[in-house]
């Protein structure tokens, strides 16, 4: 082959054949041979199959099959995508597709089945015995014997696939099994001619066993790929699903790459000795063409209508009510008139049922989970906070129905922008519950509608660069080390293959073909599925047996249940999915009404109880805490990144908080659209549009787009896309990692029609280069405002409560960006008093005690709940506690509860010091002691006493921190004040004082490392978080920087040198040398070596 | 008075990993190696799908790296260019290490406990006389151990617990605590000197208890109290008022047979009279203990020279003394009786022989059979093939033959292998799940495939003439083809034509024309007169390409204008 200089294009010479599935528009010469293939393994059989389902749809369009069918073993999970890429066939193309499974039945050794529904009754049956084969077996496995394939044999064909292995005696034996239970000539023989030794040979004796036992031949392929020319991927795979590398494999690999999609023609001419071989495949896909997926209408569930109503008119009903409720001054005209459009609408598509599902779940959670009745049992906890987030669950209907907070006469989100009537989709909605509740939800829906019908969704998980790399550099042999290396530094990989400079920088030889071959098989496998895992919380809910529509099979997670197809899928087949997710703010939103709720009732019983929705809205004060980026612990805004943008962004109205909330993300920060969007709000740069369609899209947001919406709102009224079009823009946003040419051709029609209609190219480019950015972490406004919602919330419990908003935050953790110390830290500088554990005061969680707030056991290392309930029970009941071993006795609770109390110096309502609580404690015994039991110990004698040494005040603060993760006695650098001083630290409280240290000024600060931080976006730079005494100390380290330092960046305590920087509010020291101040902790210090002062958060 | 050693080998497992590597096959390029050019070791195991470090060298611990880290931290903290080996950690090779060692420490005193996971024990008591004083006992013990390639600290005192805590947590690598000095020599260590569990030292810690004079000093009654009765003790053997026992090593003594004559001898009459003894004297031991030879040493003690040492090793176990006879017979008799040069005066000859038997096996169990011991044919058959092959060896020499091994490849000539004879036993011999027996291939497989010239019709057969060595024949049957692909993994990846003209500028791969040999299509054609060949068809898409294989199995190159080349690779019997 000739050397290929850069930019010069040398047609391939396999491809030239056949385009990639792109039809010319007359298509391909028709071949002269009818030819179905039926026994196609796509990647839907994990680590088996070398291409996607619908690249065999397509290139067998390309050669002019007449049907294709996808027979994976033991799933149908490769069976919408085919289906779907079916559908997008031009259509002139006249390949059908034949939606099938692979069975490989447990008494039939070296055989499979391959089956084909021909109604949906015998779809329902191969589904219904799908599932009892997956719900037998262990997750991903299945087990089904000749006597499930017989149970559930009617209305499908069969083909019996033997292995090349199996000899004539047995086959002839499996056949006849076969063939009394597919009658009627149901059943074929399988036979494939790939170039292996015996090919002839074998089809002589298949045909002999085909007719001797009445099962006519068909001819087939048996295909892993689409292509040829996937065989080194199809080998990677191999390797990959049997964990070795390609040098073991060793004759497990395929001899040659026969195994592919070929020409009708070629078939025959192979087949040439048995004509009616390849003239059966067709009679048998003629025969299956009484099923296609279309058939399969999807049904919403009834429960959720009670008898005698429509569910329009139920629909209709609870809105009413709702109005009256979220609109006591009645309805505001705008208002109704929405209403009524979106019930148009709904009516329309019919989507009642879904409204009404979704609001049975809020109804549930609302309801305080099942209703307590009269005296609620032990452990109710009373409603769980949720709330609806997706464009339509910011509609006014979902509003009224409560299941969002969204007032739609804040945010003006279109309804109909995600429900489309050309698209014949179910709108989407994702419900957030509090986290440590969701489980109730969920077992909710499996009691309601039962195991059969509700389902969880899967999520098919697939290869990124990483795993890739990974997988791909084992299967190449390559030593786990180097493997190791490429994975963890990606950045020399990317679509187009390897990047030699940065491969170089690595210390290796980009010129190394196996580095070569890992670049371009890393890219082949990009998007190849690799095993089926649950969605985190959508559910399937159906009327008829969901088994019956796709496969269940089991989860890991005990007592849960897997359908077989993704999120994707599921979409593709109109089914009604509700993603139930769980959000730690709501949890800790909901402690804190409730703590505000107590006090209010306490000041005036008459109040009405603060809720979610009744929250003052636009509370100047609140909007004044958030400028100042006062905004520790509060929703979303609360993040390093968020604080230093709040400042700049000065949000003033509940729209501001949308778009901060959307703003610090992947997308717009990759299109470069912050700093404009910033530059124009503080009138810095003129706010122009550079054509009129895009002020109708942008006005909002300073021509500036930010939002995942507005991208599409600029394809269809920028670029010309239909509405349609532009929604698959949207989907391929999600999926471009796999699909990855998809998005290329949108961009490049993006990017032309923008152009066309006078948009200058650069813009165009960046709102392409947003859009894959969105595929990231893609954020709608309609997300962005039901978020919005809660930071608003939360910004106005901290403002307004910051002493119960502190305590709910404490009690629902672990949650956010910050540990108790710096919760704890930041409440008591806004001036609320914070009181010790004390096993007499403390109860499990933290409580509100006279406006000052009590630490609760909950945050001991190391001790349960049930512990921390067994003492405060007692106490409640008999009073405070005297002594330890009274306490011991009454509340009857463990030795080893108490001695994690007394470590963490929670006895000091008893006159007990630390140390002497700890020797105290240590003498009680969970082992019954017989004699003694029960006798109180005598006190510690003063030889004792004075054998154990007096704990200095430094170690105070650090065993604090070691038990509770926080010190209430002072910071674990004040004790090292002089020390630190000494080496020319100043405090970092210095460091917000501009007079104290201007910008440019070579600094030293020292502290504890609170956090470690390296964005994958950020270039190889790691950002750190210091905290001593007086304040924080926000650290860049260049990536040179921390190579030389990187030992002393791992510690825990760090004198940092280096020079302030200042951009506004925001200070930053750039680190230029780094000291450790860790003691030298010897194993005789009382910092304990095991267990690290500070557990630092490091992000990687 | 009673005086012990502590040794103590900080990094042993790591020691023992760099040891290997010098020493090991790659012997050569590491014997010149200095230290600071060895790679960084870390020892892993994974712990809940998480890699950690359980060992490290001395070097990462100095940048860092402490047991029970994951193994991504512990790579963060080492220099990113920095050499690394990392291994799974193997417990079990670190006790049969140790094991070893504590057998080396036998030479500095008779009682020795290895002290798992890194310690040796030594009861030097009585000794220090042979060494000239207590100092250089262990001095000398110390530099033993670190001439072996170990780090070693190493300390002497009255008690084992006494020893342990100096060897560990002594400033100083070589430590001698003064008899009765017990209790003062050990206050400003640490209290897990005490060697007590990690719970107590932690709750020792907790009350402010760090070093062991802290510990001593508390009321011994509240103390057990509370921590139980082990830390006392613990206490009383540090101080020496409980005794401490250690399990001693035995060493083990090899089976041995032994003969020494009255004087030298020169006569062969008398070497194989005493061979045979001493070999049949060797066998009644062995077989009393079931055991089989695996390796012979035989030493010839001489008067004029060297003793010289004769070594015999077998293929499989063996405790037949017919056959061990004719493999040592044949060593005895290339034995130079004569003696050192005609003009010594020194008398000549054989003084003695001993027989050892440093290797055994147990022989398998065999099932009586009518009453007779290894009668079963499968038994009988193994053991007289494995004569056989001893006598091959001891003939030829254990290179020289060989014995088939399936490579598990599709590629004709290589898929199967010679090893050595004498080579251990794969693990595996039937073929793993999912793979294929091999398929058929011809007896005879030329080692260079031999160009012919064929006609046959296109894309795929038959084959109807071959013209082969200037040779017409005509083609009777022919069956195929068979296609079989290259093993595409050991060439370079030809340039990929698909990639997306990519906006930005990078660095261009150097790409040379692809090296890849084409695919093969096999036939097996039976030419007049009955012979079956093995012909291929190395199908050749592009034009005006020149192959060669790097694989060893080089062939003509094809002339440019035909599309496709065709050989004889084997020929069926």
């Amino acid at each position: 082959m000739p050397a290929s200089e850069p930019g010069k294009h040398v047609p391939h010479p396999h491809r030239t054949a056949h385009t990639d599935g792109a039809l010319s528009p007359g298509g391909a010469p028709r071949p002269y041979t009818r030819f179905a293939e039926l026994c196609v393994t796509s990647n839907a059989t994990f680590l088996t199959g070398a291409s996607h389902p619908e690249e065999f749809i397509r290139e067998a369009a390309s050669l002019g099959y007449e049907a294709l069918a996808v027979a994976d073993l033991h799933t149908l999970g490769g069976i919408v995508r085919a289906h779907v890429a079916a559908k997008e066939l031009p259509e002139h193309a006249r390949t059908r597709f034949v939606p099938a499974a692979r069975v490989r039945p447990t008494d039939m050794d070296g055989l499979a089945v391959c089956l084909y529904p021909t109604d949906m009754a015998a779809y329902r049956r191969l589904c219904r015995m799908l599932t009892i084969g997956k719900r037998r077996a262990a997750k991903g496995q299945c087990t089904l014997t000749s006597d499930d394939l017989r149970d559930f044999s009617a209305g499908l064909l069969a083909i019996a696939m033997p292995d090349d292995s199996l000899s004539m005696e047995p086959l002839r034996a499996h056949l006849r099994a076969l063939a009394s239970i597919y009658d009627d000539d149901r059943l074929s023989l399988g036979a494939r001619m790939s170039f292996r030794h015996d090919d002839v040979d074998r089809l002589e004796l298949l045909q002999l066993t085909s007719q001797a036992c009445g099962v006519p031949l068909v001819a087939t392929n048996d295909p892993h790929a689409n292509r040829a020319d996937r065989r080194m991927l199809q080998d990677v795979l191999t390797c990959i699903r049997l964990r070795c590398s390609l040098a073991e494999a060793g004759r497990r690999l395929h001899p040659n790459s026969e195994r592919h999609l070929k020409h009708p023609d070629e078939m025959a001419r192979l087949f040439s000795g048995d004509p009616d071989a390849v003239a059966r495949s067709v009679a048998i896909a003629e025969r299956a063409r009484g099923f296609s997926l279309d058939e399969l209408r999807y049904q919403y569930p009834d429960e959720v209508v009670p008898a005698g109503c429509t569910p329009m008119g139920h629909l209709r009903d609870l809105t009413e009510q709702g109005t009256r409720e979220r609109y006591p001054g009645g309805v505001p005209a705008k208002v109704r008139a929405q209403i009524e459009h979106e019930m148009e609408l709904i009516e329309d598509l019919d989507y009642a049922r879904y409204f009404l599902t979704v609001y049975d779940l809020v109804r549930f959670a609302r309801s305080g989970a099942e209703n307590p009745g009269a005296d609620p049992p032990q452990g109710w906890q009373g409603e769980i906070l949720c709330q609806g987030r997706g464009a339509a669950a910011n509609s006014a209907v979902c509003y009224c129905l409560g299941v969002t907070a969204v007032d739609p006469a804040r945010i003006d989100v279109l309804f109909e922008r995600f429900i489309s009537k050309e698209r014949n989709e179910p709108p989407d909605i994702d419900i957030d519950f509090e986290h440590e509740r969701r489980e109730e939800v969920i077992q909710y829906i499996y009691r309601k509608y039962g195991r059969d019908r509700a389902a969880l969704t899967a999520e098919v998980i697939t290869y990124r660069p990483r795993s890739a790399v990974r997988d791909v550099g084992k299967a190449l042999g390559l030593s786990l080390d180097l493997v190791d290396r490429l994975a963890k530094d990606i950045e020399w990989w990317d679509e187009g293959g390897v990047n030699g400079a940065k491969l170089k920088a690595l210390g290796l030889n980009p010129d190394d073909p196996a580095l070569q071959w890992l670049a371009r098989l890393t890219k082949e496998i990009l998007g190849f599925p690799r095993h089926r895992s649950q969605h985190v919380g959508g559910f399937v809910i159906t009327r008829t047996p969901l088994c019956e529509l796709v496969p269940i099979e089991n989860a890991a997670m005990p007592d849960r249940t897997v359908v077989e197809w993704d999120k994707d899928d599921i979409d593709a087949m109109g089914m009604l999915k509700v993603d139930v997710l769980g959000l730690g703010m709501l949890t800790c939103i909901r402690k804190a009404l409730a703590l505000v709720n107590n006090k209010r009732a306490r000041e005036s019983p008459a109040q009405p109880a603060l809720t979610l929705a009744t929250i003052p809205p636009e509370d100047p004060a609140t909007y004044a805490m958030i400028q100042k980026a006062d905004t520790l612990g509060v929703f979303q805004i609360e993040s390093r990144a968020q604080m230093s943008m709040l400042p700049r962004l000065k949000p003033r109205e509940f729209y501001d908080l949308v778009i901060e909330v959307a703003i610090v993300r992947p997308g717009p920060i990759q299109g470069d659209m912050v700093h404009p969007y910033l530059r124009r709000r503080n009138g810095e740069e003129p706010v122009e549009y550079a054509h009129p369609a895009i002020e109708q899209v942008l006005k909002k947001t300073l021509g500036v787009p930010l939002f995942q919406e507005q991208c599409m709102a600029l394809a269809v009224k920028a670029a010309g896309f239909t509405p349609g079009q532009a929604d698959e823009l949207r989907r391929s946003m999600a999926a471009w990692k796999r699909k990855g040419h998809l998005i290329h051709r949108f961009g490049m029609q993006l990017i032309d029609g923008m152009m066309s209609n006078g948009i200058p190219r650069e813009f165009a480019e960046r709102c392409f280069e947003q859009i894959k950015g969105f595929s990231e972490y893609g954020f709608p406004e309609s997300h962005a405002a039901s978020f919005a919602l809660l930071v608003y919330a939360s910004c106005w419990l901290k403002k307004h409560h910051p002493a119960e908003f502190a305590a709910a935050l404490l009690n629902s953790q672990p949650m956010g960006f910050y540990a108790p110390a710096q919760i704890v830290r930041d409440v008591k500088a806004h001036g609320v008093r914070v009181l010790p554990i004390d096993v007499n005061r403390s109860a499990w969680d933290c409580t509100i005690e006279r406006g000052a707030m009590r630490l609760g056991m909950r945050l001991v290392n190391g001790l349960g709940k049930p512990d921390a309930d067994l003492i405060r029970g007692a106490v409640v009941q008999r009073g405070a506690m005297k002594d330890l071993t009274t306490l011991w006795r009454i509340s009857g609770v463990s030795a080893k509860a108490l001695r994690r109390l007394a470590s963490a110096d929670a006895f000091e309502s008893m006159g007990l010091k630390r140390r002497e609580a700890i020797w105290q404690a240590r003498l009680l015994r969970d082992d019954p002691m017989p004699l003694f039991a029960g006798l109180s110990e005598p006190p510690p004698s003063d030889a004792e006493r004075a054998s154990i040494p007096e704990i200095t005040a430094r170690g105070a603060v650090v065993q604090d921190y070691q038990t509770i993760g926080l010190s209430l006695k002072g910071h674990p650098m004040q004790s090292r004040c002089d020390e630190v001083r000494a080496a020319g630290a100043v405090p970092c409280g210095w460091l917000s004082d501009a007079t104290k240290t201007p910008d440019g000024l070579a600094v030293r600060v020292a502290g504890i490392v609170l956090m470690r931080q390296r964005p994958g976006t950020a270039g190889g730079v790691t950002f750190m978080t210091l905290e001593d005494e007086t304040g924080i100390a926000n650290l860049i380290i260049w990536q040179r920087v921390y190579q030389r330092y990187r030992k002393q960046a791992r510690t825990g305590t760090v004198l940092a040198i280096g020079r302030v920087q200042r951009q506004g509010e925001v200070v930053h020291v750039i680190v230029t040398k780094l000291r450790s101040l860790d003691a030298l902790t010897g194993s005789t210090s009382v910092v304990s070596a095991r267990r690290p002062l500070v557990r630092s958060r490091d992000f990687h | 008075m009673r005086r012990v050693l502590a040794v103590w080998l900080p990094t042993f497992s790591t020691d023992r990993i760099v040891r290997a590597m010098l020493h090991g096959a790659g012997g050569a390029a590491w014997g010149k190696t200095r230290e600071r050019r060895l790679p960084l070791v870390l020892l892993t195991s994974k712990r809940g799908g998480i890699e950690q470090v359980e060992r490290c060298c001395l070097r990462a611990r100095q940048e860092g790296v402490s047991c029970g880290m994951t193994l991504a931290h512990a790579r963060s903290l080492l220099p990113p260019r920095a050499e690394l080996l990392v291994q799974a950690h193997e417990p079990h090779h670190d006790e049969e290490a140790l094991l070893r060692l504590a057998r080396w420490a036998l030479r500095v005193a008779p009682t020795v406990a290895a002290d798992a996971p890194d310690g040796l024990l030594i009861d030097i008591t009585g000794t220090q006389r042979l060494y000239r004083g207590e100092p250089r006992v262990v001095r000398s013990v110390a530099q033993g151990i670190n001439r072996l390639g170990f780090a070693v600290r190493v300390a002497a005192a009255s008690t084992f617990a006494c020893a342990w805590a100096a060897a560990r947590y002594s400033s100083d690598a070589v430590t001698v605590v003064p008899a009765g000095q017990e209790r003062a020599w050990n206050r400003e260590y640490p209290i897990a000197a005490l060697r007590i569990d990690p719970a107590t030292i932690e709750g020792l810690r907790e009350l402010g208890i760090v070093r062991l004079g802290q510990v001593l000093a508390m009321p011994r009654t509240p103390l057990a109290a509370r921590f139980g009765p082990d830390i006392l003790a613990r206490i009383d053997r540090l101080v020496g008022q409980l005794d401490e026992q250690i399990d001693p090593i035995r060493p083990r003594e090899p089976i041995r047979a032994e003969m020494v004559f009255d004087g030298p001898s020169d006569r062969w009459e008398a070497l194989e009279l005493a061979g045979r003894r001493t070999l049949t004297e060797l066998l009644d031991h062995l077989r009393r203990h079931q055991r089989g030879v695996r390796r012979l040493d035989v030493h010839l003690a001489r008067p004029d020279r060297v003793n010289e040492q004769l070594t015999i090793t077998l293929s499989r176990a063996s405790a037949n003394e017919k056959h061990l006879w004719s493999l040592l017979r044949a060593r005895l008799e290339g034995v130079d009786l004569g003696g050192g040069a005609p003009d010594s005066t020194a008398p000549t000859g054989i003084e003695g022989v001993t027989l050892i038997a440093s290797r055994t096996a147990v022989l398998r169990a065999r099932q009586a059979v009518d009453g007779r011991l290894g009668s079963t044919d499968d038994h009988a058959a193994e053991a007289s093939l494995g004569e056989v092959i001893d006598t091959l060896v001891q003939r030829l020499g254990a290179d020289r033959v060989l014995r088939f091994k399936d490579a598990s490849t599709h590629i004709p000539e290589q898929a199967v292998i010679f090893e050595s004879v004498m080579s251990p036993y794969p693990e595996r011999i039937t073929p793993r799940a999912g793979e294929k027996l091999p398929p058929p291939r011809p007896a005879r497989l030329f080692e260079v495939a031999q160009r012919a010239a064929v006609m046959a019709l296109t894309p795929d057969g038959p084959v109807t003439r071959l013209r082969w060595h200037g040779h017409d024949y005509a083609v009777t049957a022919c069956v195929g083809p068979e296609k079989i692909e290259p093993e595409w993994w050991r060439w370079e990846s030809p340039p990929d034509h698909d990639e997306q003209p990519s906006g930005r500028q990078r660095t261009r791969l150097r790409h040379t024309p692809s090296a890849m040999p084409p695919a093969r299509d096999y036939f097996s054609v039976q030419i007049e007169g009955g012979r079956w060949l093995w012909v291929y068809r190395a199908a050749i898409s592009e034009p005006s390409t020149s192959t060669s294989c790097a694989d060893g199995s080089d062939h003509v190159a094809p002339p440019a204008s035909s599309r496709s080349a065709w050989f004889v690779h084997g020929e069926w019997c």
